[in-house]
């Protein structure tokens, strides 16, 4: 086990709300190191996917990951939106197919945490009604 | 003779006719105090001066547009604001101030925000820095046009704020603040600006503003500040915008004077 995998340390945030604060958390030491094994496992980034890894404005934007502790091997920040990864490391952005199935795993994480009906209300795009 | 000069001397020459008639004590009571406090009468009268000069100006641009249109020309303004009445009419220095030169300010400024303000210019640079501000601002910040960087909740400020994601609620708490609810037909007057409620309902609140385009913009959370909706079209009316889940719409609202704070910037901000 080298260095990162001891130290790293994550917070997690449903991005989903426009007044209120997201839901935040903070992974367990054991979380983090699975996140980290998953992440050697994520395929090369596709430029391809910039489209489809762009959330709505409004309503359930995917989950994202934020490295408070670890060295620069470990990606500063993740959004998992749309089963696409995209990835922040050293500044700049790449973009992977979620083969490692990270989404899944924030999912269960966050149904957990009792916020399964959160993301599958928000993720709804029902027409606008007014009042 | 400048007609500021002239204003101000015959204010002064009666206020001292006026002093002189009283006793010292009296004198020192009504001309030497400033809001209840002792002042010096130098520092008191530049003051006076200054104002004198700031509503001579503004005269003489009503005379010389009163002279173009019309020959009949009324009292200016400033030399009536300056003379005043006399002290025995009961009216106090701060009463005076209030009445001829503060009031008639606001009312200046109204009328020139009537005239020429017609909402907040779509800057979203204002609020996309892509760090603090714009992680920790969010819509009700963005729809008020001010800055809190602790993620504003309608009512906080005043003790109102919602605690059930419903309109009822949070228009409760806005109003609180200083929003006061408009009709759809309605024009918000003044130096204020048209601002949208909707819902999610149970889970959150959402609100765009309309700026002086003509068209409306808004902020979801902490993400960039934007001019479109859900489906990337220029928003004309939220009423049909596409909201995504935001799928009860409360009403428009006019933001003149408000009061707005959060309970502090996200922890992921």
């Amino acid at each position: 086990m080298d260095i990162t995998e001891q130290d790293a340390k994550f917070r997690v945030t449903i991005d989903v709300f426009s007044g209120r604060p997201n839901p935040t958390w903070e992974m367990t030491s054991e979380e983090a190191k699975r996140l980290l094994a998953m992440f050697r496992a994520v395929s090369s980034s596709k430029a391809d996917l910039v489209s489809r890894a762009t959330p709505p404005g409004l309503g359930y934007r995917g989950i994202v990951v934020t490295r408070l502790k670890g060295d620069e091997t470990v990606p500063e920040e993740t959004r998992v939106f749309n089963s696409i990864l995209s990835i922040r490391k050293a500044g700049s952005i790449s973009y992977h197919e979620d083969n490692a199935k990270i989404q899944e795993f924030f999912l269960s994480q966050a149904k957990a945490k009792g916020h399964a009906a959160l993301i599958e209300k928000m993720s709804a795009t029902q027409r606008p009604s007014a009042r | 003779m400048n007609i500021s000069v002239r204003c101000l001397t015959q204010w002064k020459h009666e206020r001292s006719v006026s002093c002189a008639a009283s006793n010292q004590r009296a004198r020192h009571a009504k001309c030497n105090t400033w809001h209840g406090q002792p002042t010096n009468g130098r520092a008191r009268h530049q003051i006076l001066e200054v104002f004198a000069t700031l509503i001579a100006a503004l005269s003489r641009a009503q005379r010389s547009i009163g002279d173009r249109t019309s020959p009949a020309v009324p009292t200016p303004f400033a030399f009536q604001v300056i003379r005043g009445k006399p002290e025995s009419s009961g009216e106090t220095f701060m009463t005076k101030i209030l009445k001829y030169i503060l009031i008639p300010w606001k009312w200046l400024q109204w009328l020139l925000c009537w005239l020429f303000y017609k909402g907040p210019t779509y800057d979203p640079s204002k609020w996309n820095d892509n760090g603090p501000i714009q992680c920790s601002n969010n819509c009700y910040n963005y729809a008020c046009d001010i800055r809190t960087d602790n993620f504003a909740q309608p009512g906080l400020a005043h003790g109102a704020v919602a605690n059930q994601m419903a309109c009822a609620d949070v228009s409760t708490g806005a109003i609180a603040d200083g929003l006061a609810p408009v009709a759809a037909t309605d024009a918000c007057t003044g130096c204020c600006h048209r601002v949208a409620l909707v819902i999610a309902p149970n889970y959150d609140f959402h609100w765009y503003r309309l700026d002086n385009s003509g068209f409306w913009s808004h902020k979801p959370g902490s993400t960039a500040a934007r001019n479109y909706d859900n489906s990337n079209q220029p928003i004309t009316d939220p009423r049909t915008a596409d909201r995504g889940p935001y799928t009860d719409f409360c009403g428009f609202y006019c933001v003149c004077s408000v009061q707005i704070k959060g309970y502090g910037p996200p922890p992921y901000c």
